[in-house]
């Protein structure tokens, strides 16, 4: 299925790429790929306090202790694909569009004890966005509002790493595992554009808007099997989290966002640099 | 502009379901007999350097669909699994669940009866058809599982399976 859904993929983008669009001259629809580099800021405050309470849980027995996460840790590359439209020129006209978006980011941290043991912790997150854009456009820039609902696939992979360079995501160690969760997000903001040659120079800044979805804020990064038995919750609070779990459980369950670690850390401001590309034509200038 | 428009959004959908693991159809490729063709249990010290045992042929894991996988989709399976190398042997029959970035496998309540803390958590670290390489670690002496204390112990054991699936 994989690979017929990949083969199937690629015909598809030949057959947009072909496609006979209107929107020659000055008005119409453009298809557009836009190729950015996304800093996405997450608030890094939960994650670090994982790494500090797990060092002052381990004292004297850390060799190397873990490097502190920054907002702009899960930065990276995103893609977004859709339609333009445009109309007007010399004077101000008017633009709106509409894309789908895709963004990778990943970044490591390590921990490593006196006795070579160790861990290496791997965030991948994928990105997902669908956004409208709504503006005014002049000669060779415009200027569009913007609202995207955004779902982060935010996966933390924990492994616990052996002196001889063996590592496990198994379950000797209980802090080892695969620690997922699903941040959803919904960001309004402003974007510009400025035409150089076929292309479009552009630049967007957005915000998610506070409280929406409702409860997003409780959603923790969970470590589960497939027959959901298996459960473990990322902690913020290590030390509570070793010592007495019935306390930590007790303190999760009202306020997750004091003791564990909430998916919804990991989003924020988002910025992003790109060029934007008409597929098959370039913008009337 | 309708048609074009589609052909996005069929895009874009396709696109993603190329990327999308699929946890169950990996749980179903798993079903049938496994022989364990090798077992390596190799013993590591704190300071990087191991000690190997190789054994060959010691046992094989039968894998079936579980009768009670209710709205799992083949995700859980049973699983028969009988090991004697001669030095050490061991039996489980029970279930076999994966995770959905299918890196790990789990034998349901291995160690004890427990709903919590009695799984023996193995890592998949190669999954090539009818090959799969399998690593657990345990204390030495142990089964000791879920403690927080890597910080502590100084010897570690590793145990690799390699398994070979029968039939064509």
């Amino acid at each position: 299925m994989k690979k017929v859904s990949l083969v199937l993929f690629c015909w598809g983008l030949i057959q947009v790429s072909f496609g006979q669009m209107r929107g020659a001259g000055d008005q119409g629809f453009i298809p557009i790929l836009t190729v950015e580099y996304g800093y996405n800021t997450i608030d890094p405050q939960p994650l670090n306090d994982f790494f500090n309470s797990y060092s002052t849980f381990w004292g004297s027995q850390v060799a190397a202790d873990w490097q502190p996460v920054t907002t702009g840790t899960l930065a990276g590359p995103q893609a977004r694909l859709g339609l333009r439209y445009w109309s007007g020129t010399g004077a101000v006209g008017f633009t709106a569009a509409s894309n789908f978006m895709y963004g990778y980011a990943r970044a490591r941290r390590t921990f490593t004890f006196t006795n070579n043991m160790g861990h290496d912790l791997r965030m991948r997150s994928h990105n997902l966005g669908w956004d409208f854009h709504l503006g005014i456009v002049g000669d060779r820039w415009y200027l569009v509002s913007l609202a995207t609902a955004h779902v982060r696939d935010l996966t933390l992979d924990m492994y616990t790493t052996f002196p001889d360079g063996s590592r496990s995501l198994g379950n000797l160690y209980k802090i080892s595992g695969i620690y997922e969760g699903l941040v959803t997000t919904f960001d309004v903001g402003l974007g510009v554009g400025v035409a150089l040659k076929k292309v479009n120079l552009t630049a967007k800044l957005e915000s998610p808007l506070p409280g929406f979805p409702p409860a997003r804020f409780l959603v923790t990064a969970l470590d589960y099997g497939t027959n959901e038995e298996i459960l473990d919750e990322m902690p913020r609070d290590f030390v509570l989290w070793a010592t007495d779990p019935v306390e930590y459980a007790n303190q999760a369950i009202p306020e997750d966002q004091e003791v564990a670690i909430v998916v919804d850390s990991f989003s924020g401001l988002r910025l992003a640099f790109g060029v934007e590309i008409p597929l098959f034509q370039k913008y009337s200038q | 502009m309708v048609t074009n428009t589609a052909w996005v959004m069929l895009c874009i959908g396709l696109g993603f379901t190329a990327c999308r693991p699929d946890y169950a159809r990996q749980m179903n490729q798993l079903e049938g007999r496994w022989n364990i063709t090798q077992s390596v249990v190799t013993t590591i010290f704190a300071d990087g350097t191991t000690v190997e045992q190789e054994y060959e042929d010691v046992g094989y894991l039968e894998i079936t669909p579980d009768p009670v996988d209710i709205g799992n989709d083949g995700g859980i399976k049973e699983v028969l699994f009988v090991y004697d190398d001669g030095d050490f042997a061991a039996g489980y029959d029970g279930v076999l669940v994966n995770d959905e970035d299918n890196k790990r496998l789990w034998m349901v309540r291995y160690f004890c009866p427990d709903l919590f803390n009695c799984d023996l958590g193995i890592n998949i670290d190669e999954d090539d058809g009818r090959r799969q390489v399998w690593t657990s670690y345990f204390l030495p002496g142990s089964g000791a599982r879920n403690l927080y204390s890597p910080g502590e112990n100084d010897t570690h054991v590793k145990w690799t399976w390699t398994l070979r699936k029968e039939g064509l």
